[in-house]
């Protein structure tokens, strides 16, 4: 697998805002999920890639070649911005054929390579619409074949499936899934939908505060998230300082006066992590095999989607966040300030 | 003062009030229109519509304006949209040099652009280019109404959003194609308006014109000499025939849609 492109110590400005001395490298078709809380500088990384935005340190590779003051309309990429930024005075297909026009193609090969980009989408009947015809799915339907229409090395996606309704959705997020298969896609996409990064990255990286907090390969960040934010961002909602040892082949993890079992860990300092869905409540003392049993008292609960989060005080100033279903929450008859008993298994239970 | 006019006066009143005010206005404005046209003897329009030195001056005023209006355009545009993508003080000391020919005594104006040819001037052997040249025609008026077309077109790109140059740039336009593609399209409502004030104004402007080229007469140098000359019974006819030919011009721009003073 070739190195695509790379960043090396890119730090650059917009206005009061940083983006500090960013190392990343992408071989070429894999399809990087970008995430981080708002403001964490992914645009302003995304548009440092486009050549929109000069970096004022660091250097830009494509191919090992310093592509970092190739101007914007040099750089073989595709951008699909947040908002579109479809042009109002033109056509769908006259937007779609903007890039291939600027490039030199005309007649034949024209038509060729909209028509191509525009079914790759699924916009073909949109072709005569201009932008405000559109709705935001159809929008970014023709935006995302605007991009694709140059048939770029690399795709640039920000925020994709933000702001469109559902169905338009769960259409794009597969054709997107679809296009890495068939087209060998290579691509950065910034998002904030973890299940979105799960069903299309095989690789994520975080920033946080204008720094890239972690990157690499999807098994290996999920299994081993380099920091609370990545673990939060990942979906273990409880993340608790402790101070790990081991014992009898595994780990014990004190938290105050709690004290908790988990199969990995290492010596000293560290967060464990566990998610809400790997706890098992009930009203009586489980008879279980899980490590891990502890009493707690319910001080809230919180619609979650179609189901239920409990968060427990367990003692020692933790409060432990599970999920139930509301079937279960009726059966066991879970309300603020009744006792329960949380379980889970040593396995479940990530030492950072 | 307690609770105003809605609540406390007769009802109706305010509404009256206004329809007075707009009554008067209008009056105002339509009288010298419809006395210098209905008040003219027929037979002397119809003089005035076929003296030679009005039709003369009608040509020679158009095609001064057209071409004023081209070289706004040509050198206008460029202007609007640097201006348009500058920094605030840059933008705002350039609008207030392009704000002086506007609020000048456009005979002062005249005066202005003759001392660049004065004696004084090193580019005085230019003057007998100008001075009652058709040349000399087109640089006062140009001088006097180009900063119409300046503004408003930079008003115009100033609506172009520069994220959608940048798209542009993203999907390999240059900077020249994206202005010429993006950025010019999309201004065009604003930028034709503009050219409209613009050759509007160059076709009206006696005072700056007068000041540099009396000769060959323009429209509203002809009539300022009828009326030297011969007063009023002399330059009413010339009028009426303007007033005419003004309402003309109007419905036709009416009818494909222009309005001059529609702001876009």
């Amino acid at each position: 697998m070739m190195v695509l492109l790379t960043l090396e110590g890119i730090s650059a400005r917009v206005g009061s805002f940083w983006l500090r001395d960013v190392d990343l490298a992408l071989d070429e078709e894999h399809y990087m999920v970008l995430m981080g809380p708002t403001g964490a500088g992914k645009t302003t990384l995304l548009n440092v890639v486009a050549g929109l935005l000069r970096p004022v340190e660091g250097r830009i590779r494509l191919d090992g070649r310093d592509i970092t003051k190739l101007p914007p309309e040099k750089r073989p990429f595709g951008y699909v911005f947040q908002d579109n930024r479809l042009f109002p005075h033109m056509t769908a297909w006259e937007n779609v054929a903007f890039g291939p026009r600027a490039r030199g193609v005309r007649g034949q090969e024209l038509r060729e390579a909209v028509r191509w980009a525009l079914q790759l989408v699924g916009a073909e009947h949109l072709a005569n619409k201009r932008p405000h015809q559109l709705s935001g799915g159809e929008a970014k339907k023709v935006a995302l074949a605007r991009a694709l229409a140059l048939r770029p090395r690399l795709l640039l996606l920000d925020e994709p499936l933000a702001h469109i309704d559902e169905r338009s959705r769960l259409e794009l997020l597969k054709r997107l899934a679809a296009l890495r298969r068939e087209v060998g896609l290579t691509a950065i996409h910034v998002t904030h939908d973890r299940l979105e990064a799960l069903k299309l990255a095989d690789h994520l990286a975080f920033m946080d505060n204008g720094r890239l907090l972690q990157a690499g390969e999807l098994e290996e960040v999920l299994r081993r998230p380099s920091s609370e934010l990545v673990a939060r961002f990942l979906g273990y909602e409880n993340v608790l300082r402790c101070r790990c040892r081991r014992s009898d082949g595994l780990y014990e993890l004190s938290v105050g006066d709690l004290t908790f079992v988990a199969a990995e860990g290492r010596e000293g300092d560290a967060l464990m992590c566990l998610r809400a869905e790997d706890i098992l409540v009930s009203r009586e003392e489980p008879r279980t095999s899980a490590r891990n049993v502890l009493r707690g008292r319910v001080v809230a609960l919180e619609p979650r989607g179609p189901l239920v989060a409990v968060r427990a005080d367990v003692g020692s100033g933790v409060v432990l966040t599970c999920v139930i279903t509301p079937a279960s929450r009726a059966e066991l008859g879970v309300e603020v300030g009744v006792d329960v008993y949380l379980a889970f298994k040593a396995s479940s239970v990530r030492v950072i | 003062m307690s609770a105003p006019g809605r609540a406390g006066g007769p009802p109706g009143l305010v509404p009256f009030l206004l329809a007075a005010l707009a009554v008067a206005g209008t009056s105002l404005l339509a009288a010298p229109i419809l006395s210098v046209l209905l008040l003219c003897p027929p037979a002397e329009l119809a003089r005035a519509v076929a003296d030679p030195a009005v039709l003369s001056a009608l040509a020679v005023s158009f095609a001064t304006a057209t071409i004023t209006t081209l070289l706004a355009l040509a050198l206008g545009v460029p202007l609007a949209y640097t201006l348009s993508r500058s920094s605030r003080p840059v933008r705002a000391s350039i609008e207030a040099l392009l704000a002086v020919p506007v609020l000048l005594p456009h005979t002062a104006a005249g005066v202005a652009i003759l001392s660049l040819f004065g004696p004084w001037s090193p580019l005085r052997p230019l003057a007998s280019a100008l001075i009652d040249r058709p040349l000399g025609i087109v640089v006062a008026q140009a001088f006097v109404s180009a900063p119409l077309l300046v503004l408003s077109a930079r008003a115009a790109f100033d609506d172009v959003p520069v994220e959608l140059e940048l798209a542009a740039r993203s999907l390999g336009a240059s900077r020249l194609r994206a202005f010429f593609y993006v950025s010019l399209p999309l201004a065009r409502r604003g930028i034709l308006a503009g050219a409209l004030l613009t050759w509007a104004r160059a076709l009206s402007e006696f005072g700056a014109v007068v000041i540099l080229a009396y000769y060959p007469m323009t429209v509203p140098v002809l009539v300022y000499h009828r009326f030297l000359v011969g007063g009023l019974r002399a330059s009413q006819p010339v009028v009426a025939f303007l007033v005419l030919l003004t309402a003309a011009i109007l419905a036709l721009l009416a009818s494909a849609g222009i309005s001059p003073y529609a702001g876009r």
